[in-house]
């Protein structure tokens, strides 16, 4: 096989794979008691695209953006642009009562991050009575994500049980169905950064303009204008990009203040139910 | 200073090898994959100047405890191949979080403290290892830096495997001496000159050869398999979503509903946005069907859990009665008589069990059961070929609590 044979047998096995675990899930719930999450960036935007091969060109639930309304205004713009052009039932998620009580990173990465990210989802998840969503996480971004299941049972009061995760083999999945449990499941998770790429290349995926480098800086994550810094780069193409990633030992989340503040933020974060 | 695997036009677009390390507690399975993470540059500097063990242990109470609570997975890349890395827990508590993650596993390493020797846990392992479908395994024996004559205790534990690992029938089994936390015996270049064997990195290079031979068999003669995974309507037309788990679909081909036996042809293979000719092993499509027997109009029926083979084949066939050698994970015992659902890639069928080896399943026994079921699941007949189909899980109130695989019954049986 050649190099591009090989490259095209490895993105094809991750898709199929990717399109299985959302056709599963989307099976064993009713078409209502299901989300995705979308945050504009690469991850959630491929999550999309492969929705939409996994129902032949649709979407046939609603797409969530929790917007802490401290994105950067370019985001808010591809967001609107994508919705229409993909004709997606968007819904927004945002805690307004926290933000008018003037929540913000000043109070602290953790307390912003869980009101605005993590209260707003759980309300949105209560108030739709969702019993699945889909979340774009993959184990290479971070050490804690790497522990995760492909699905993810979650209680009522959001808290991840990651002492006690269940058994999971053999594309055999399990939905949890007790009252206010939902279960998330994670599509991508056996996607690394450069595959994410390289498959944005491969199929000319519309990704946030955020990403490619203007004197001489790009963001490599995207969150909140607050809390996300761009890094040095010169990488304007996708193919830039990808080869910046061949060399590259940093790590992908090295712009995230949640990701900085301690070893055990993420961990916090992600047992509060944190995406 | 750091044992570092040059690079040499690593192809990150191959499709890597799934890699799980088991064995018993504190024997430094970790520790080994930390070492090889590191060594292969494949982590970023924060994460490499700690533990070694906490390159995978990132959970505080793993940190803190100095054990791993459950499984992880790092992807690494070296000499032009792609590795899933997967650490498993020892603990015998554990044990559902170690198969969850040995089931993602093409290919295991077993790692032994050589100042322990081997232990109950380390066969159990291996034995699930080979069970849930690792076809090759490297032993690691470990810590032999801790002796003054490693050569001689490499030896005496190699003996003491000798019998125990004729219970085993892995394609292949490679015993390398290492020290997981000097990284000796891991990558050519830091090995003890008396060892004339491989590294467990060279191992490694070896399984990349072959494996991807077996995953990437789409030009195999292999019949087809098609779970029906839903079915989708739109208009007037029906599309049978699924995953190819065995073989390849064209159109026109005439294939049959294993349940009713019931003949079609294959009119269209949507990989959304395209229509295609032909889907191979591991592809996502949908495929539209047309009746093959009569002439008259309508639509195929067929539904969620069938599987579609080619019209020809009589080796797949739906079965009311299973039997299925098993790894027990729940903390109640399976008994005769007990009601469990069996779920494979066809349909979930409930029943009950109506023998079992040793009349009694533990937790973290393996052992054979048979099954009596309410309804049909579809099997491959599991004297022909190891087969994706026949791997099922049993579900006990509503949970998974173990995985096996459909098999003949044993000669033993009374």
């Amino acid at each position: 096989m050649s190099s591009k044979e090989k490259n095209m047998a490895n993105l094809e096995s991750l898709e199929s794979k990717s399109i299985f675990i959302v056709r599963e899930a989307f099976k064993k719930v009713k078409p209502n008691q299901v989300a995705t999450l979308w945050s504009m960036g690469k991850d959630s935007t491929v999550l999309l695209w492969i929705i939409r091969k996994a129902f032949l060109g649709k979407i046939p639930f609603p797409v969530v953006h929790i917007d802490t309304g401290f994105k950067f205004p370019e985001m808010y713009a591809y967001r609107d642009r994508m919705s229409k052009e993909w004709a997606l039932d968007l819904k927004i998620a945002k805690n307004e009562a926290a933000l008018k009580k003037g929540m913000s990173k000043a109070k602290g990465v953790i307390p912003c991050c869980n009101a605005l990210k993590t209260d707003a989802l759980r309300a949105f998840v209560k108030k739709l009575k969702l019993k699945v969503l889909f979340l774009a996480i993959r184990r290479d971004e971070h050490g804690i994500r790497a522990k995760e299941r492909y699905f993810s049972p979650r209680d009522e009061d959001f808290t991840w049980n990651y002492k006690d995760q269940p058994l999971e083999m053999w594309d055999q999945y399990e939905i949890v169905g007790g009252k206010g449990q939902h279960t998330r499941v994670h599509p991508l998770l056996d996607w690394t950064e450069i595959d994410i790429w390289r498959y944005i290349e491969a199929q000319k995926i519309p990704v946030i303009d955020m990403y490619f480098a203007k004197q001489g800086k790009r963001y490599r994550s995207i969150g909140c204008a607050s809390c996300t810094d761009p890094i040095s780069s010169n990488a304007a193409t996708v193919q830039d990009i990808i080869k910046e990633l061949e060399s590259t030992t940093d790590p992908e989340r090295k712009g995230r203040a949640q990701d900085k503040e301690n070893q055990g933020i993420m961990q916090k974060l992600r047992a509060l139910g944190y995406m | 200073m750091q044992d570092c695997v040059q690079a040499e036009q690593t192809d990150l677009s191959e499709v890597p090898i799934n890699i799980v390390f088991v064995g018993e507690v504190d024997h430094g399975k970790s520790t080994l994959l930390g070492q090889i993470a590191k060594s292969t540059s494949s982590i970023h500097a924060a994460r490499a100047s700690k533990d070694l063990a906490h390159v995978m242990d990132q959970f505080e109470e793993e940190q803190r405890n100095e054990m791993t609570l459950d499984t992880a997975q790092i992807q690494i890349s070296f000499s032009g191949y792609r590795f899933n890395l997967i650490d498993a827990p020892g603990h015998l508590e554990l044990l559902k979080n170690m198969v969850t993650g040995t089931s993602r596993a093409d290919c295991a390493v077993l790692v032994i403290d050589a100042l322990q020797g081997p232990q109950v846990q380390t066969f159990r392992h291996l034995g699930i290892a080979q069970l849930i479908g690792c076809l090759d395994a490297i032993i690691a024996i470990n810590k032999l830096d801790a002796f003054e004559n490693p050569q001689e205790v490499f030896g005496s534990i190699c003996e003491t495997l000798r019998t125990p690992l004729q219970r085993f029938s892995f394609r292949s089994v490679t015993l390398i001496p290492i020290s997981a936390f000097n990284g000796t015996g891991v990558s050519a270049s830091n090995r003890w000159t008396w060892f004339k064997g491989p590294s467990v990195l060279e191992m490694f290079k070896e399984w990349a050869g072959l494996v991807p031979k077996d995953l990437q068999s789409g030009q195999t003669e292999e019949t087809l398999i098609f779970p029906v995974q839903d079915v989708y309507q739109e208009g007037s037309s029906v599309q049978l979503a699924g995953r190819i788990l065995a073989g390849h679909v064209k159109v026109d081909q005439s294939v049959a509903s294993a349940l009713t036996s019931k003949r079609f042809r294959v009119k269209r293979i949507i990989k959304f946005p395209q229509n295609v000719q032909t889907a191979r092993k591991g592809d996502s499509v949908a495929l539209e069907l047309e009746d093959d027997q009569a002439k008259r109009r309508g639509q195929a029926k067929v539904k969620a859990g069938d599987v579609l083979i080619d019209a020809k084949e009589t080796s797949v066939k739906s079965k009311r009665k299973i039997t299925a050698k098993l790894i027990w994970l729940d903390q109640t015992p399976l008994s005769a008589g007990d009601k469990v659902t069996l779920r494979n890639p066809s349909f979930g069928a409930q029943g009950k069990t109506t023998w079992i080896e040793g009349g009694l399943l533990g937790y973290g026994d393996i052992g054979h059961a048979t099954f009596d079921l309410l309804s049909d699941i579809i099997v491959r007949d599991p004297s022909i070929h190891a087969c994706p189909l026949n791997r099922i899980v049993v579900e006990r109130n509503k949970h998974i609590v173990c995985g096996g695989l459909v098999c003949s019954l044993p000669k033993d049986h009374c």
